[in-house]
C-alpha cells in the first residue's frame, strides 16, 4: 500500500470525527511516513511500519471516547450568548407555546364550569319559578282583600291568582327539592370523575 | 509489559527525550525504541495527552518543503519528569512488595 492509499483509507474511516481533528491525525501519520522514507525506508515499508488503516482508526476512535471532555467554560459562555441572541426566535416560539398551554387550561376550566352550570340550570330554573310564585302568591292573596271591598269579582280573581301561585310554588318547590337532591348526587359523581381523571393523569406522568 | 503500565512509563520516556532537546514524532520513536517498544499509533495519544495537560507545546518547522511538527517540553512537563524520578523509591517498594509476596509462596 502506498502513502496516498493509506491516508485516503484512514480519512474515510475517520469521517465521524470533526474535520480539524481528522486533519491533525492525518498530518501526524503523513509526517511519520515521510520521515521514515527520508530515513531510508521504501514507501511500502514506511506504511507497513505504521499498521493497517483499520487498526489505526479503531485505536483513534477508542481513545476519542475515553478522552471526551465535559463542556468547557468558553463553550458554556458561547452557548449562553447564542441562547440570548437567539431569544427572539426561540423566545417567541416558547411564548406561543405558553400562550397555547394557558389557552387550553382556561378552556378546560371553562368546560368544567359549563358542565356544573348545565347540571344545575334545571334545579335553578325550578327554584326561581318556585320563589317567584311564592312572592306572587303572598302579594296576590294579601292584595285581594282591599280589592274585595271595591270590586268582588276582581277580588276573587286576584285571590284565585294568589292561590294558583301558591300551588305552583308548592309544586315547583317540591320539584326543586327533588331535582336538587338528584343533581347533588350527579355533581358529586361528576366531581369524582374529574378528580379521578386528574389523578390518573398525574399517575401517568409520574 | 502490561499495556496500562507501559502507557504510563512511555509518557515519562517522551518527557525524558524532550528534556534534552525539542524533537518530532519519528525521532522520538527512534530515541525511545532501544529502551522500550513503541509504535506510531501508541505515541500519538501520549503526545496529545501531554499537550492537553500543558506538559509539552508544539510548533511547526518547514523541512524539505513540508511541515514537521516539533514538540517542546514546558516547565510543567519538566516538573512532572522530576516527580517521576522522585517516585522511584515508592516504585521500588511496590516491586519489592510484590516480589516478596511471590517468593513467600
Amino acid at each position: 500500500m502506498n502513502k496516498l492509499t493509506f491516508l485516503a483509507r484512514l480519512e474515510k474511516l475517520l469521517k465521524g470525527l470533526p474535520k480539524k481533528e481528522r486533519e491533525t491525525h492525518l498530518s501526524y501519520y503523513q509526517e511519520m511516513i515521510d520521515d521514515a522514507m527520508e530515513d531510508g525506508c521504501t514507501e511500502e515499508e514506511a506504511v507497513r511500519r505504521i499498521g493497517s488503516p483499520g487498526e489505526i482508526a479503531e485505536q483513534i476512535l477508542s481513545e476519542q471516547e475515553t478522552t471526551m471532555k465535559p463542556v468547557s467554560a468558553v463553550k458554556k459562555i458561547i452557548i449562553t450568548l447564542l441562547l440570548i441572541i437567539g431569544s427572539p426566535l426561540w423566545g417567541s416560539i416558547l411564548l406561543a407555546a405558553a400562550a397555547l398551554a394557558t389557552g387550553l387550561l382556561i378552556t378546560a376550566l371553562m368546560l368544567v364550569l359549563c358542565a356544573y352550570i348545565v347540571i344545575w340550570c334545571l334545579p335553578v330554573a325550578t327554584g326561581a319559578l318556585s320563589l317567584s310564585c311564592l312572592m306572587l302568591a303572598v302579594v296576590s292573596t294579601i292584595g285581594a282583600f282591599p280589592i274585595f271591598s271595591g270590586n268582588a269579582a276582581l277580588g276573587v280573581l286576584q285571590f284565585g291568582t294568589g292561590i294558583l301561585s301558591a300551588g305552583i310554588f308548592i309544586l315547583a318547590g317540591w320539584l326543586t327539592l327533588f331535582l336538587g337532591k338528584y343533581f347533588i348526587s350527579v355533581t358529586v359523581r361528576f366531581s369524582r370523575w374529574l378528580k379521578h381523571l386528574f389523578t390518573r393523569k398525574k399517575e401517568a406522568i409520574a | 509489559m502490561d499495556i496500562q503500565l507501559k502507557k504510563g512509563f512511555l509518557e515519562f520516556c517522551v518527557l525524558g527525550v524532550l528534556y534534552q532537546t525539542d524533537s518530532y514524532g519519528y525521532q522520538i520513536i527512534k530515541d525511545i525504541s532501544p529502551c522500550i517498544e513503541i509504535s506510531e499509533s501508541t505515541l500519538y495519544p501520549i503526545l496529545k495527552r501531554l499537550e492537553t495537560n500543558a506538559c509539552v507545546e508544539t510548533y511547526s518547522v518547514e523541512h524539505n518543503s513540508r511541515l514537521r511538527k516539533y514538540y517542546c517540553i514546558t516547565s510543567k512537563g519538566r516538573e512532572r519528569a522530576k516527580e517521576f524520578l522522585d517516585d522511584w523509591q515508592q516504585l521500588l517498594q511496590i516491586y519489592e512488595f510484590v516480589k516478596g509476596a511471590i517468593n513467600h509462596e
